[in-house]
């Protein structure tokens, strides 16, 4: 067979290269993959723990049997279904606002020219330059005087308002479309927002996944500012409940139940990158325009 | 401030009359366009940054109304050993972990980028360290690095290297972090991902058919089509390094010995634990300040190096 | 928690409560379960309801995890069940680092919570002139000034103004002695009790060391809270010193002064001369930050009291006893936990009317629910209070009395901890500097910022 007779000139095939690049490429992120996840395997591992377990040295990698039970304490601790609904409603309506808001916006500084457009720009990213701590008191004296202190309005109503890092972010992808494209559909008779909605929206698709997944796993993962602005127990988000299982300064955590928190906490967020990840291909509507 | 990327001149002639009636039509749905983030300036965002200004000249507590006091906060600030070493941290630490960062975040990307199966698990491993909230991050941390047990210094032994008690070492504290932070460099791995999504794949076969070697084809190709992305990265990078807070403050509280004393753990310190809001918002301003400054030189260096599709030269 | 986070801010939970008998355990154990309220317990000043319109109290207190958390819940509801149509108190838990923005908050914008729990950044409330004076409460309400009840005399600290009471304590921690049983039967050693002094700790603690080469095994004591400056200054006390002039509004630190070095050197040296504890290096490779009396590698650990239920599920028997004596003296440190109200709450007889119930009814509840310690002797020496605890927790609430508050009050408390006793602290028992070099490094820096005020 011709494949078996010539090994070594396998390799300088096209193929063969190919191949041991993606070897190569394997390995390394092997490699890298078990660094990574030696943390998420201490932290599954410590969740499955009895409380006695925790303090072990040198510590079990491997409880057994397994506290299956931890999760279900974890779980029912707090009305977590409740906290799952909460969690939804904010970072559903967040994310909606900020693809709607943001990619709008960016889509004006990127291609449309007005006066003054880049000043406005300027001082849209230097509100990312402030440290939020000291912008938190202002701002919440402004929520409280419209009332909003206490409802899920400041932490769903800004997202409707853009924001600096993903406007940034979007407009850097638009200035990389050509224009032959917005030219083409303008002779065509397209408007602007014909153009903005039928071709850069299609075309950032993997921008458009970026932002979704930052802006749901930064909501979704945001405790202090429900904790902040909610006072009602009946209100709190997920990332909320888990800040719960921290215990005080003195009284230490449950570590077995906070890990198991943990790890439920983070599949929602895991399961919208896989999903996500459709969206990661390049540009569908690109390689439409070459024929 | 100046145009970072001035839009390219329309070079057709025609009547000035049109021309400005048409810059005037488009300047209207820029500005429809824009709406949404002017209007987030003008409600929720200019406010309290204004009012932060204003509150870094007095004396406020936040418990009972401000209290004018000029330029007293900045005068303390100056003479504040302290503020001086939360700066050289800030420093420090911005300067190695953010070219690290985006080295080994475009490294990831590239690697991640690769066709093949199994990709989407890679993926998701590597992004994996920014999912997870802040409460556990701080645990899985200590852990890490603790001078017995922790993983680090277990793979350090098997080469043979002692490894320091990391977070309780004045010098090792700060590298910790910044080895800590290389943990989370999925979100700007994701960013160059998205980018590399964006080249053209016929590029890389013409530079095949030239001839072109695969580090020629990185150098020529894929920086420069990513240059766009790198610009985004570095920028945010800096802003975000040198507002870092959460790692310093639950994995070190700053210490030992004021080691990984961060300007925002400093200020945070000042604002909510010492009740000094109005010396803290001196110390926001001035950080403030600096970052403003290095964003607008990475922006006025920005023509050498970064390349938008959209001005190729000769296009219009 | 860890240490890190343990030394990384030196509060505790002394707040909150649980609790137990009141003064006259039968009457009130019977109104507990009342719904009516008993003739003595009532409020006095309490308005009567109007058009049945419970009073409604927004009360504010630090998140302990789910089962503290969860008693606090009870507790709320055990009030408005006990006042009902009378009071409506909504009780919110916070964790600790939102706790406090949330209340600076809640002042800034002008709409106080109506009660919340006392730590030492509230000083920081009264000094802004925020907190109504209790004391013409507390008037009304003689039982709670009953010092045969009530370790009165220790309320002194919460006399912000010298006469006055800001705040109404419902429960008490103090320092002790934890030991690990399993080590000293080993050995074949007499346990730690409340005749032992410092040297008979370190005697043990030589004894307990064990080596394997260079290697320490199993260390005869960790010096715990020892090595922060609320721990040291107990030794320092018992030598007849104290790091600073007063409680109140201290105008000097002198841990210069040779009686204090003496203390400090005498717990350094357990570390670097003795070598029966471990460093602080030594102590977070050890301990896994799980805590290292948890890991069983050592005897004699340093502690507050509100360690307890930490320790719950350690695989090993323990016990605890009074912090040891220096010669025939032994002072111990104890922190207040209590009730503070703002001056700007609409509701201040109705958040008193729960302070009180907390000090008084619930007292009782506090001492079975095992998180709080009562500071109602009825309930605190109730039997109750023991089932299921260490042999030794009553001798060691037997050093209350004797205590000092471990803490001090001024505007910013908050930065000569974070800023100069911590990490001097910290330098100190990293082997970093001398006991010498150290207190003049904190008496010229602490001194300077209190000059500030």
């Amino acid at each position: 067979m011709r494949v078996h007779t010539a090994p070594h000139v396998f390799w300088r095939t096209r193929r063969g290269q190919a191949r041991l690049a993606s070897l190569a490429v394997v390995i390394i992120l092997l490699a890298g993959s078990v660094l990574v996840l030696i943390p998420f395997f201490w932290m599954i591992s410590t969740s499955l723990k009895q409380a006695s377990q925790v303090y072990l040295a040198p510590p079990i990698w491997f409880p057994n049997p397994p506290q299956w039970g931890n999760y279900v304490q974890a779980v029912t601790r707090v009305p977590f279904h409740l906290y799952a609904w909460n969690t939804t409603i904010i970072v559903g309506l967040v994310t909606i606002g900020t693809l709607l808001s943001c990619s709008l916006s960016a889509y004006g500084f990127a291609r449309l020219s007005a006066p003054g457009k880049n000043t406005i720009f300027m001082l849209l990213l230097s509100t990312l330059m402030l440290p939020g701590a000291v912008t938190l008191v202002p701002t919440y004296l402004l929520f409280n005087a419209l009332g909003w202190v206490g409802s899920f309005l400041p932490l769903i109503v800004p997202a409707y308002f853009g924001s600096a890092f993903f406007i940034f972010l979007m407009r850097q992808f638009y200035l990389t479309i050509p224009r032959e494209l917005e030219e083409a559909a303008t002779i065509d008779g397209a408007s602007v927002y014909q153009i903005w909605w039928s071709i850069m929206m299609p075309l950032s698709y993997p921008v458009l996944a970026t932002v979704v997944v930052f802006t749901f796993v930064g909501t979704y993962n945001d405790f202090f500012t429900p904790l902040i602005y909610l006072t009602d127990e009946s209100k709190r988000t997920i990332a909320v409940a888990l800040s719960y299982f921290q215990g005080s300064p003195r009284i230490g955590p449950q570590m077995h139940l906070l890990m198991a928190a943990v790890t439920i906490s983070i599949v929602p967020p895991l399961i919208l990158f896989v999903l996500a990840q459709r969206y990661f291909v390049r540009g569908i509507v690109m390689t439409g325009i070459k024929g | 401030m100046d145009t970072p990327h001035p839009q390219p001149q329309i070079a057709v002639r025609q009547s000035a009359r049109r021309a400005s009636r048409r810059r005037h039509i488009e300047a209207i749905h820029a500005y429809i366009f824009m709406a949404p983030a002017i209007l987030g300036l003008l409600f929720f965002t200019l406010g309290p940054m204004v009012a932060s200004f204003l509150l870094s000249f007095t004396d406020y507590n936040i418990l009972t109304d401000p209290r004018w006091n000029g330029l007293a906060n900045y005068d303390r600030l100056f003479n504040d050993e302290l503020f001086w070493q939360s700066l050289r941290v800030s420093a420090t630490y911005s300067i190695v972990s953010v070219p690290l960062g985006l080295v080994v975040a475009l490294g990831l990307a590239l690697l991640l980028n690769h066709k093949m199966r199994g990709i989407l698990f890679f993926r998701s491993v590597y992004y994996l360290p920014t999912v997870i909230s802040g409460v556990g991050v701080a645990m899985l941390w200590r852990w890490l690095f603790n001078g017995d047990y922790g993983i680090i210094n277990i793979l350090l032994r098997g080469v043979g290297v002692r490894g320091p008690n990391w977070l309780f070492d004045e010098t090792w504290a700060l590298v910790a972090l910044i080895i800590a932070s290389l943990w989370g460099v999925g979100g700007t791995m994701l960013i160059f991902l998205a980018g590399l999504q964006g080249i053209p794949q016929e590029l890389y076969e013409a530079a095949e058919i030239d001839g072109a070697g695969r580090w020629r084809q990185f150098t020529s190709i894929t920086l420069p089509m990513i240059s766009h992305v790198t610009f985004f990265n570095l920028v945010l990078g800096v802003i975000g390094a040198l507002q870092v807070f959460t790692e310093a403050y639950v994995i070190t509280g700053g210490g030992p010995n004021n080691a990984t004393l961060f300007l925002s753990v400093y200020l945070y310190r000042h604002a909510f634990q010492y009740l000094n809001f109005g010396y803290a918002a001196a110390v926001a301003w001035v950080l403030f300040l600096i970052v403003l400054a290095l964003t607008l030189l990475v922006f006025k260096s920005s023509p050498l190096w970064v390349y938008y599709e959209s001005e190729r030269p000769g296009r219009n | 928690m860890t240490h890190r986070i343990r030394l990384s801010r030196r509060q505790f939970l002394r707040s909150a409560a649980l609790g137990g008998a009141a003064f006259a355990s039968g009457m009130l154990a019977a109104c507990g379960a009342s719904p009516t309220t008993p003739t003595g317990q009532a409020p006095t000043t309490a308005p009567a309801p109007v058009s049945g319109e419970p009073t409604k109290i927004r009360a504010l207190m630090w998140s302990n995890g789910p089962v503290i958390d969860e008693n606090f819940k009870v507790r709320a509801q055990m009030f408005n069940d006990t006042f009902k149509g009378q009071y409506d108190l909504d009780l919110q838990l916070l964790p600790y680092d939102q706790y406090w923005p949330r209340i600076d908050l809640a002042y800034g914008s002008k709409n106080p919570y109506d009660l919340y729990f006392f730590d030492v950044q509230a000083y920081g409330h009264y000094r802004a002139g925020l907190l109504a004076n209790l004391q013409p409460y507390v008037d009304l309400a003689p039982e709670l000034m009953n010092a045969e009840e009530y370790p009165v005399k220790l309320y002194d600290a919460w006399r912000f103004d010298g006469s006055n009471l800001f705040g109404l304590p419902e429960n008490i921690q103090v320092l002790a002695l934890y030991y690990n049983r399993d080590l000293f039967d080993a050995e074949g050693l007499a346990y730690p009790d409340e005749t032992w002094t410092w040297d008979d700790v370190l005697d043990a603690a030589t004894k307990l060391t064990k080596r394997s080469g260079d290697e320490t095994t199993q260390w005869g004591m960790d010096v715990g809270v020892m090595d922060i400056w609320w721990g040291a200054q107990t030794l320092a006390w018992a030598m007849g010193g104290g790091f600073f002039d007063r409680i109140v509004e201290p105008t000097k630190f002198q841990v210069s002064d040779a009686v204090n070095v003496q203390a400090l050197t005498f717990l350094r040296d357990l570390i670097f001369e003795h070598k029966v504890a471990p460093t602080k290096t030594q102590r977070s490779a050890t301990a896994q930050d799980i805590g290292i009396f948890q890991t069983g590698k050592v005897a004699m650990f340093f502690d507050g009291s509100w360690s307890i239920s930490g320790f719950q599920d350690v695989p090993f028997k323990w016990d605890m006893a009074p912090l040891p004596k220096w010669k025939d003296t032994r002072v111990s440190a104890y922190w207040l936990g209590g009730h503070i109200i703002p001056k700007d709450s609409k509701v201040i007889d109705a958040s008193f009317a729960f302070a009180r119930w907390s000090a008084t009814t619930y007292q009782k509840t506090m001492a079975s629910n095992h998180d709080w310690i009562p500071i109602a002797r009825s309930a605190r020496e109730s039997e109750e209070m023991y089932v299921g605890q260490p042999a030794g927790l009553r001798s060691v609430l037997g050093t209350i009395e004797g205590a000092r508050l471990g803490d001090f009050y001024s505007r910013n408390n908050q930065q000569i901890f974070g800023e100069v006793l911590l990490p001097t602290f910290d330098q100190l028992f990293l082997g970093n500097m001398t006991p010498e070099e150290a207190a003049k490094k904190i008496d010229e820096e602490a001194n300077a910022l209190l000059a500030k005020g």
